[in-house]
């Protein structure tokens, strides 16, 4: 969230929309909360709660670019944090925890994996219950006009063929959502590229200006890649029929089972227009390269 | 005695691509993609035409591939009957299709069909030691297992 100053909200005002609230959610409002603030994004009101006061700095950082402060008192979900540590009475380690709603989605020792989780499930929340968009978990660029989206869950490697694809010049629009509206349009999910140097090691956030690269606003369809990292593997790609590519796509939606219709057709209208090939791969500059190609060849051949 | 297949209209999102046929399974939250040969027989079963008549009006060449076509639209749920065959199987029937070396292999029904995933499956994967995982494909290390909902790798091990 970029240079926006968030109001406290009453905290024992604001409560969860009828269609999400629960009995365990009340047990979890017995606990003692500090302040929080409400933002909205995506047309998701999201309230934040914590026991620690000192902790919002950090968790204000962590809201979606997009976001904007939110004044009221209901929301579609609620996110308490629990700040662990040492209790220098008892000498007993406390977990941080983290709650979407009632639920328990994250418990570490180590701080900053629960702040990784929180952002998360900030992040999941608005994609999946968001009106506005489709979110697919997918790394998506923008290139003359049009998207390339790769979908795919984490670990495929999306992040480092989109920061390839940004250094080749394409324009970005997300490393961790594609948003489509319902003709197939791409819209972005603003966030730094987060790069692991290792499946085990931990996400280190990079400013796409590293990568020499500008965001784009939007996108038409283009060309979806559904595709995997495998070390060694040959770039074979294979142009898939529309209802297979629509199913590795649905495969990636965050909220395909809340708005399946609207995810349907969105999946329809974008694959009507962009083509869909699968493959693996090894190599992610060079595979980037060779994206471009396929798509410059594409809108050629369109006119 | 005749057979009616009826496909359910109810709980079900249906979506007719150029080749193929896409159903949304409401009830269950599954996907099945038709090819053209299934989603004809599909557009057929409205309990009007029996399978003799799905036979002639459908891509399907023979009354082998009607009866794997049902049989299969009828294991993803799809039919409001569940259609019982007699009839071979789908190895079968793709085996004398190969075999024949008469007919491409499209004509050969298939039905795909695969599980929506929930919001969470969607994510970002989670680290050890940190709570959060429903199944091992929830872990970012490889050699992780998800125990009590924790990420766990074991040294010198794992899964």
């Amino acid at each position: 969230m970029e240079n926006q100053t968030l109001k406290p909200i009453d905290t024992t005002r604001y409560h969860l929309l009828e269609r999400w609230h629960t009995p365990c959610f009340d047990n979890l409002n017995d606990l003692e909360w500090h302040d929080g603030f409400g933002v909205q994004s995506h047309g998701v009101r999201l309230g934040v709660r914590a026991n620690d006061p000192e902790m919002f700095d950090q968790l204000r950082a962590l809201m979606p670019t997009a976001a904007k402060p939110y004044d009221g008192t209901e929301f579609e979900t609620i996110m308490s944090f629990v700040k662990g540590g040492k209790d220098p009475k008892t000498r007993t380690r406390h977990y941080n925890l983290v709650y979407q709603n009632h639920t328990l989605q994250g418990r570490s020792f180590r701080m900053e994996e629960a702040l990784d989780r929180f952002q998360a499930w900030v992040s999941l929340s608005i994609g999946f219950m968001s009106s506005a968009g489709i979110f697919i978990h997918a790394g998506a660029v923008e290139w003359r006009g049009h998207a390339i989206v790769l979908p795919g869950r984490s670990l495929a490697g999306k992040s480092t063929l989109v920061s390839e694809l940004l250094r080749a010049g394409a324009r970005y629009l997300s490393d961790e959502y594609a948003i489509l509206d319902q003709e197939g349009t791409v819209t972005p999910w603003y966030k730094p590229l987060s790069m692991r140097a290792n499946p085990t090691a931990p996400q280190v956030d990079l400013d796409i200006a590293e990568f020499g690269a500008e965001r784009a606003v939007s996108a038409r369809p283009g060309l979806v890649v559904l595709c995997a990292y495998e070390q060694g593997a040959e770039w074979a790609p294979r142009v898939m029929d529309q209802g297979e590519a629509i199913m590795g796509m649905l495969d990636n939606c965050v909220g395909g089972r809340l708005r399946p219709a609207e995810t349907m057709n969105a999946l329809q209208a974008h694959t009507d227009l962009a083509p869909v090939i699968c493959t693996q791969r090894s190599d992610a500059a060079k595979d980037a390269a060779r994206i471009l190609e396929l798509l410059d060849a594409q809108i050629d051949q369109s006119g | 005695m005749s057979i009616y297949p009826a496909h359910r209209t109810e709980g079900v999102i249906v979506k007719k691509l150029k080749d193929e046929t896409m159903i949304y399974d409401l009830d269950n939250h599954s996907a099945t993609c038709l090819n053209a040969v299934a989603g004809s027989v599909w557009d057929l079963c409205d309990g009007a035409h029996d399978v003799d008549a799905i036979l002639e009006q459908s891509l399907a060449q023979d009354m082998a591939s009607v009866e794997v076509a049902l049989g299969q639209i009828g294991q993803a749920g799809l039919l409001q009957q569940e259609f019982i065959s007699a009839g071979p199987t789908r190895r079968e029937v793709f085996g004398q299709l190969i075999g024949g070396a008469r007919v491409a292999a499209i004509a050969a029904p298939s039905v795909l069909s695969m599980a929506v995933p929930a919001a969470a499956q969607a994510m970002s994967c989670i680290g050890d030691g940190v709570f959060g995982c429903a199944s091992v494909a929830d872990c970012c290390d490889p050699d992780s297992i998800c125990l009590g909902g924790v990420c766990t790798s074991f040294p010198g091990g794992g899964a």
